[in-house]
């Protein structure tokens, strides 16, 4: 017979808990739009600082030109380009917000600093993924730290870059000898 | 509808498929080959390696999701959903355009698990029947191999060299010589030296697509078949019905086209080769083959246990091909396989600390240091695992779900036994010896929720001389019916702990020989 008081007080729990969320998500639900800021119309030197802030080196000519040509296709697919074009317009917000200039234009600890705040976003957490569904802005968030670094990252870890850095010649997708297995190799220069 | 009449209709592109027509052109039959798969361009294999290192996902872009849809239980049989999308491929040249091409023969003991340990059934062949075939299927694939005492008794050589153990392989010699076990190259259909028209190994390390042409696909063998004016390939073309007539033969296979258009082709033999799960669901479909209840029973897999340990001291060059060499049976046959299914030990030296980057959350020198601290310093081991039979590991239809023409849909549950289970923790004791015994640090032994799978579908029409037991006789029969045969792996009544295609394609020629020695 004590049920119905309880049954009363999760609902009032549920309740409460639901009207917060919906006000943060009334809250946030007026992020700012940098997409559409004329700046980010060429994200692509936002994003090969962004990659190379992160993996913690910075890109010679020959890499650079590799991962451009990887880019490309990147930001120009459907399902992927305004996911990147988002992350590449957040760190630009966010380093104007913060220090007061362009991402590229910061020292590396400032893009560090700002690389880790994004690695940082909660996309992954209960109340991360209701709010994906009621704030726009941390839909944008999720979008940005889910799809976008996720798929840089995939795109860094299969091209040229890592390769040549641990010493490597060539790296998969480049043809050579199998016989180069039978001597060890060279390690990091 | 149109009629057309083959001596022989093949359903399945794949490797049995595309073996057994370019087998039936060289004995001078017509070959209907139909295939529910596109034709992929060899010239195109560069951009799909390059698409798939910016993009991710499948390599080969081959699902149709309404043609190809499935549902499945068996993260309630075994805790984890089984994802046939990544499990299989449909196109001409089947599974064999995104395999590994390890080549292993099924040992003399697989034949025979029940008599000698109580578990399986036995094949109503022997491994000598079956020998002479297994060396004509290493010719046809161009395996290159190297004889050793571990393995079964061959009577003729590989006809190519085998890939030599790597620098890295040679770290684990002296282990094995300290456990008292053999380890041994193993073989592939990987040419090391130009063969059968195609280059030798260029080394891209992106082996799921092979843009050399190295390592076989099934394709070559489709091309020599069509080469010969005697066959048609219908692809991109559904096999939907197989339909008996009174006399107990089948008469005509119905087929449709992606874009609906509706056929039949006929033949005098007709051969399902459609892989484990589509061959018992077009029996299942059709209501063929099935009077004793068997077909779509006794699906089996090969799980994949993996650990993997440090070895700060040591350092190694990992991806240089794309395909690790070594390999141990030490563990394969023996008392224990009373209790547990055999177990294959595969060595590997893939880690890949960048793949870590965002559960570390690392960012700038911190992460670059991780790299360099993990690449090529990790060991690693991994076992194939024999899925011992089990009745209610199968494939039925799903009549609540249809398929792009309508029909119900595969319906798979994966089950395991709980002699797959002391199969699979017992793998974990063994890898941890090896690891310990070679100095790892951190070994990493990954849960056995999370083991992954060989993509070698086994079973659910399996071999039987009684009709009772099994869908076909040890032909390849179908029982009951004149003129049906099954190739593939579906026929396996067991599967070991050993990759499966070399016993596909010795099984295929050996119908060959059935069906057309004269």
């Amino acid at each position: 017979m004590s049920s119905k008081p309880k049954i009363r007080r999760r609902t009032l729990v549920v309740g409460v808990a639901l009207g917060t969320l919906a006000g943060l998500a009334w809250r946030e639900s007026d992020p700012p739009a940098p997409e559409q800021n004329a700046h980010f119309e060429h994200p692509q030197e936002t994003l090969l600082a962004f990659i190379a802030t992160l993996f913690g080196h910075e890109i010679t000519a020959p890499e650079r030109e590799d991962l451009s040509d990887r880019l490309a296709p990147l930001l120009a697919a459907p399902e992927f380009g305004p996911n990147c074009r988002a992350l590449a317009a957040h760190l630009e917000v966010l380093t104007q917000r913060i220090h007061g200039h362009e991402f590229q234009s910061c020292t590396r600890t400032q893009r560090e600093s700002v690389v880790r705040q994004v690695m940082q976003i909660d996309y992954r957490s209960l109340l991360a993924r209701l709010l994906d569904h009621l704030s726009p802005m941390q839909h944008t968030l999720h979008r940005i730290r889910w799809s976008a670094v996720e798929q840089l990252m995939w795109m860094y870890r299969n091209s040229s870059m890592p390769w040549r850095r641990r010493g490597y010649a060539r790296w998969p997708g480049v043809a050579g000898d199998w016989r180069e297995m039978l001597v060890p190799g060279r390690g990091y220069p | 509808m149109t009629a057309e009449t083959y001596d022989v209709v093949i359903i399945g592109a794949g490797l049995a498929g595309g073996l057994l027509a370019a087998e039936a052109t060289r004995r001078g039959r017509r070959v209907a080959l139909i295939e529910a798969g596109k034709r992929f361009r060899f010239a195109d294999r560069p951009a799909q390696i390059r698409h798939r290192q910016i993009f991710g996902g499948l390599t080969w872009p081959y699902q149709h999701a309404e043609r190809d849809r499935y549902t499945d239980s068996s993260a309630q049989s075994i805790g984890v959903r089984y994802a046939l999308e990544s499990h299989r491929m449909k196109g001409v040249g089947g599974s064999t355009l995104h395999w590994g091409a390890r080549i292993s023969r099924l040992m003399p003991t697989d034949f025979r698990t029940a008599t000698l340990y109580g578990q399986g059934l036995d094949w109503p062949l022997t491994y000598d029947e079956l020998e002479p075939y297994y060396c004509l299927a290493d010719w046809e694939l161009g395996v290159s191999g190297t004889a050793h005492a571990s393995l079964p008794r061959r009577s003729r050589d590989y006809p190519n060299p085998g890939f030599p153990l790597s620098a890295d392989d040679a770290a684990w010699l002296p282990v094995a010589e300290r456990l008292g076990h053999d380890i041994y190259p193993t073989a592939f259909a990987i040419n090391s030296r130009k063969y059968g028209g195609r280059s030798e190994c260029r080394a891209f390390a992106a082996c799921e697509v092979c843009p050399s042409g190295a390592r076989y696909s099934a394709d070559v063998h489709v091309a020599q078949a069509e080469a010969s004016g005697r066959c048609d390939v219908f692809s991109e073309t559904v096999a939907r019905r197989i339909e008996a007539d009174s006399t107990d033969a089948v008469r005509a296979v119905h087929v449709s086209t992606l874009d609906h258009q509706q056929r039949e082709i006929r033949g005098t033999t007709y051969v399902l080769a459609a892989h484990a799960v589509e061959s018992a669901r077009l029996l299942l479909l059709s209501n063929c083959g099935n009077h004793s209840d068997q077909v779509g029973r006794n699906f089996m897999e090969h799980v994949y246990v993996r650990a993997s340990g440090q070895l700060p001291g040591k350092r190694f060059y990992p991806r240089r091909i794309g395909f690790e060499v070594l390999e141990s049976l030490a563990y394969y046959d023996g008392a224990e396989r009373r209790d547990t299914g055999a177990i294959k030990l595969e060595f590997t030296f893939e880690h890949d600390p960048l793949a870590d980057m965002d559960r570390q959350q690392l960012v700038g020198d911190a992460a670059a240091r991780y790299d360099r601290e993990n690449f090529g310093h990790w060991i690693g081991m991994a076992t194939q695992t024999e899925h011992v039979p089990n009745p209610t590991s199968r494939i039925t239809l799903d009549p609540a779900v249809r398929d792009l023409f309508g029909d119900p849909v595969p319906h798979v549950n994966l089950a395991f036994s709980d002699a797959d289970l002391r199969t699979q923790q017992r793998s974990q004791d063994i890898m941890d010896q090896w690891l310990t015994a070679i100095g790892a640090r951190n070994i990493l032994q990954a849960p056995l929720s999370s083991n992954s799978f060989g993509a070698h579908h086994l079973g659910t029409c399996r071999m039987s001389n009684d009709p009772n037991a099994g869908v076909v006789d040890r032909d390849c029969k179908v029982h009951g019916l004149s003129n049906l045969f099954i190739a593939g792996s579906s026929v396996f009544p067991t599967g070991g702990a050993m990759q499966p295609s070399l016993t596909v394609a010795a099984l295929t020629l050996r119908m060959a020989d059935h069906l057309w020695a004269a």
